[in-house]
Formats: C-alpha cells, structure tokens, sequence
C-alpha cells in the first residue's frame, strides 16, 4: 500500500518545505535527487511505471486540487494542496501550516523567525524585528536571510544586528501607509526608519506627503463631523469610506491627536507640499521633524489613555 | 501701441480682428511674451508685406513677458519699418518695462458695465454677480451655471466660517480636469466669495486661489479643505 501525506495550508513556502521534509524522511540522500516535483497528470503516468532499481521512491504533486489514486507498489505520495484543505481517511499524515499574521506589529512573525532560529540551533533574539521590517511578511525572503546570517553567526550561533546591517537585503514592500501606521502606533523610529527605507528607494517625497495629508485631514473631518453629532455611519459615508472600516481603522486612532495639533500639523504639510512642488527639498529639515512630533504624540496620548 | 487692461474683458479679440480688418492674414503675426516669439517678430517686421500694404505682429503678453523678450520688442520699436505695426497686449502695464513704455501708445482697456453686458444676450444675474464686467467669463460661468451656483454658495459658507464638511464641490473636485477657461471661471466664482466676507476666513480662501493659480500642481481638493478645517 503506498503511503499518503497531505499538506494544507495558505503559504506555498511553508508546504514546500514541509513537502520536501517529507521527502528528506523517506529518501537517503544519495537517491533524492531522482525525485522532481511532478503535476497530477505527470504523476497518474509515472504511477503506472514499475520502480526499477530503488527500493522506495516519493512523488510530490504540487498544488493538487483533489487526493490522487493511491496504489499499492510502496510509493510515498507527497500531496501538496493547492487552495481549498485536503482530507483523506487513507492519509498515513494531514499536515496543515498556517502563514503568520501580520498584525499586531508582526508578533506572529517574529515568533515565527524566532522558532525558525532554534530550528537551525541559531539565536535570532537580536535581529528578529528587524528581520521582519527588512523583510516584510515573505516567508522565503526571511529564510533566505536567516541562512546568510547562519553562516556568518560561526559556531557561536548568535547573530547579532551589526552582522545582520552588513548583509540583510531590504526587500519588503513598502509604502507610506507603513509610515502612518507606525505614527499611530507611536513609534517614531519605526516611522523614520520606513520614511528612510522609502527614501533610499527613491519614493517620491511628494507620494509621502500627499499620503500624511489624507490621513491627517481624514482625522480632522472625523473628528468635527462626530462632534456635530453625526453617527459613525453617517460620517463613514462622508468621508467615502465602508463604516466598517470607518470603526475598525478610523476611529480607534481618533483619540490620538488634539485637533489643535492635526490643524497645525495639516497647514505644514500643506506648506511642506507647496515647497516640494516649488522645488525645495524638505524631505529632511521638513518632514522628518513632523513625523517625530505626530508619533511623540500619539505615543503620549496612547499611554495616557491607556493608564 | 500696448493694450493693457483686466483679463476676460476682450482686448485680445477685439486687436485680432482689428488687425485682421488693416491687413490679411498672412501679413499678421501671433506671438507670446517669450524670447522666441520676440525673435519671430524681429524677423517678421523686416519683411515686406505679402498681401496688404502693413505687416502687423500681436504680442501676447497676458500669460507673462520675459526681460529678454522685452529687450528684443525695445529693439523691434526702436527700428520698426514703417509698413509694420506692433500691438503688445498685457493685463497690466506695470509689467512692462519703463524703456518699452515709453516707447509705445497705451491703450488701457476697461471691464464694461452690467448693461452693456446684458446688450447681446440675456445672462442670469449670477452671471452678471461674478463676471464684473469681463464677458469672457460668461461662457464658461452660463455652461456649468448649477455647479458655479453651488460652488459659490460653499464658498460663501466657507468664508462665513460655516464649512461643509461633508462635501466637497465638484467644481474643485474636477480641477486638475478642467479646461483655461471654465478654471478662471471657478476661481471668479471663489474671488466673488470673498468679496462677501472679510477676516481669516475669508483670507483663507485668497490662499487657495492664490495657491491653485501659481502652483499648478497643488491638488486643488486638498487646499480647498485647509481653506475649511484650518
């Protein structure tokens, strides 16, 4: 009877791992560069051949959307799913992974980069969070990293961030709405950190700006419009936006800033706008200070609510 | 001679077709106030006429009057042939330089009265409210009468300190779509809004008209908003 594993989940990465772990299982090394991985059609053809001069031989079909045959000549069939879950009562094993969630400031992640370090018996504890900024939500881009930082780590097996600013890639896909995200959040260098990222990348200062204005006037329009006396929906629909989203995105973050500051702080941007338009660079003396001051005061604001 | 007086009031057609009557098309000449057209007309006014018995060469300084092309019309009416004719047409003659002014007949031009712009055609008085007198205005204020009514009367609540905060108008949503003339429409309509209030407000809005008319790129929603949460 040929033995049957299944892999479900939603990220490629971590079902090609867990299939090609499989394959590790079963096959001695020497014999496991004869596998390939093999479409369903492929695999019904190849089913049929009569194994020659192996013993014990392991198809891999890639995103299969249903359970294949099963025969009965000792094969190891590796199924990997392509969307929707696989189960089968023949399934010697169901594997299910599950790709980390982003929010909650990537803990998930780090966790994930964090246990993916104590597989390879190396200590991520230094550089996991900027792993995860570098790298964005990639699984395979993080791997990537972490297997240049284990071989620099040496025997200690710790990596530390200097080693890890010589080598890591910055590949993560940034856009201004990192930097308001972590604004609110309060973390000013986190938002410097992106705002430099999108910088070095050659993001227009333009893009930033107008992207800051939006966010701003938003708050400002929310704010007045709640107080007079409109309903969330109603104010939703003012602004454009789903009241769902208006709920869940909007009015959590509207505590943040004093209304006298959002003012304040929408006349220079629009000043900052006018002077990048006229051609004067403000992505630093300009911008910079007021991503520091709005985050300053989110962060305030935050820790005052929340104590 | 140089013709100068307020935008949209006419003195630009009113010199075409003038010049058209003296002499034929071929012997006239339409230039900007950039240096390249101040050297085309150098080189046109030298030449003998084709047609009729002038050469005549429109400069058209309304959109701006560089210092060198200034330089070269000085030259142009220091030795101008005498079958050429040169007519300069500016908003203002302040932008002129005193050299070339002094050098030149001024023509100053005037936005007429209300009834003499009531003469042709039958215009609402909102219309007549914003146009002041300059009827180049109408055409584009009468095609999109509603939305230019609706425009001013957010405008109005703006500068009287009682924005919509829900809206905006759509005039200034479709800004960066609209054409030359329906643009100076709109920022009439604002300037007439103004001019029904007074205090920060109302210099708020001026710096919206003032910013969407130097700075093309500004987004015009974006200034409108700060004219009202700021």
């Amino acid at each position: 009877m040929n033995t049957l594993i299944l892999v479900n989940g939603d990220d490629d990465f971590l079902k090609e791992r867990i299939a090609l772990d499989e394959v590790a299982m079963s096959l001695a090394p020497e014999v496991r560069h004869f596998i390939f991985p093999r479409e369903r059609d492929q695999y019904l053809e190849f089913i049929d051949i009569i194994p020659l001069s192996v013993a014990q031989r392991v198809v891999v079909v890639w995103d299969a959307s249903d359970v294949p045959v099963i025969g009965d000549d000792g094969t190891t069939i590796i199924v990997s799913a392509s969307g929707k879950t696989l189960n089968s009562d023949k399934a010697k094993r169901v594997v299910n992974v599950r790709k980390p969630k982003p929010y909650d400031d990537g803990a998930e992640y780090i966790k994930w980069i964090l246990q993916e370090g104590e597989r390879l018996n190396i200590d991520l504890t230094r550089v996991a969070s900027a792993l995860f900024l570098n790298c964005g939500t990639d699984l395979r881009k993080i791997c990537s990293e972490i297997g240049k930082l284990r071989v620099l780590s040496g025997p200690e097996g710790v990596a530390d961030p200097s080693m890890a600013r010589r080598v890591m890639c910055f590949s993560a896909e940034l856009s201004p709405k990192h930097v308001v995200d972590a604004i609110c959040d309060g973390h000013p260098a986190k938002a410097i950190a992106f705002y430099d990222k999108l910088q070095e990348r050659g993001c227009e200062t333009g893009w930033i700006i107008a992207y800051m204005q939006r966010h701003v006037l938003q708050h400002i329009r929310s704010r007045l419009l709640l107080a007079t006396g409109l309903s969330a929906e109603q104010v939703a629909a003012s602004l454009g936006l789903h009241p769902t989203f208006f709920r869940s995105a909007i009015m959590p973050r509207l505590g943040l800033w004093d209304i006298s500051s959002l003012r304040e702080s929408f006349v220079i941007l629009c000043d900052l706008d006018l002077m990048h338009k006229r051609g004067i660079d403000v992505s630093h003396w300009g911008l910079e200070p007021e991503i520091i001051r709005l985050s300053e005061e989110a962060k305030h604001n935050d820790a005052r609510c929340g104590s | 001679m140089v013709v100068a007086g307020p935008s949209k009031t006419g003195k630009h057609v009113f010199i075409r077709s003038e010049l058209l009557v003296l002499t034929a098309e071929q012997d006239m000449l339409e230039v900007d106030g950039t240096i390249d057209g101040a050297r085309q007309a150098q080189r046109f006014v030298k030449t003998t006429p084709v047609v009729g018995t002038i050469r005549a060469v429109l400069i058209d300084g309304r959109g701006g009057f560089t210092d060198p092309a200034q330089d070269a019309c000085l030259k142009i009416c220091e030795e101008t042939p005498e079958s050429s004719a040169v007519v300069i047409v500016v908003e203002d003659e302040g932008a002129l330089r005193p050299a070339l002014l002094s050098r030149l007949d001024l023509v100053r031009w005037h936005s007429i009265s209300d009834v003499e712009m009531r003469h042709d055609t039958q215009l609402d008085d909102f219309v007549l409210l914003v146009a002041r007198g300059r009827p180049g205005l109408c055409g584009a204020l009468s095609s999109r009468l509603e939305e230019m009514k609706s425009l001013y009367s957010a405008a109005c609540d703006v500068v009287a300190g009682k924005p919509d905060l829900s809206s905006v108008p759509r005039l200034i949503l479709e800004w960066s779509k609209l054409d030359d003339d329906t643009k100076d429409a709109v920022l009439a309509v604002c300037v007439t809004a103004i001019r029904s209030g007074f205090g920060i407000r109302a210099s708020m809005m001026s710096q919206f008209v003032q910013i969407v008319t130097s700075v093309p790129s500004a987004n015009a929603e974006i200034y409108w908003w700060r004219s009202c949460v700021t």
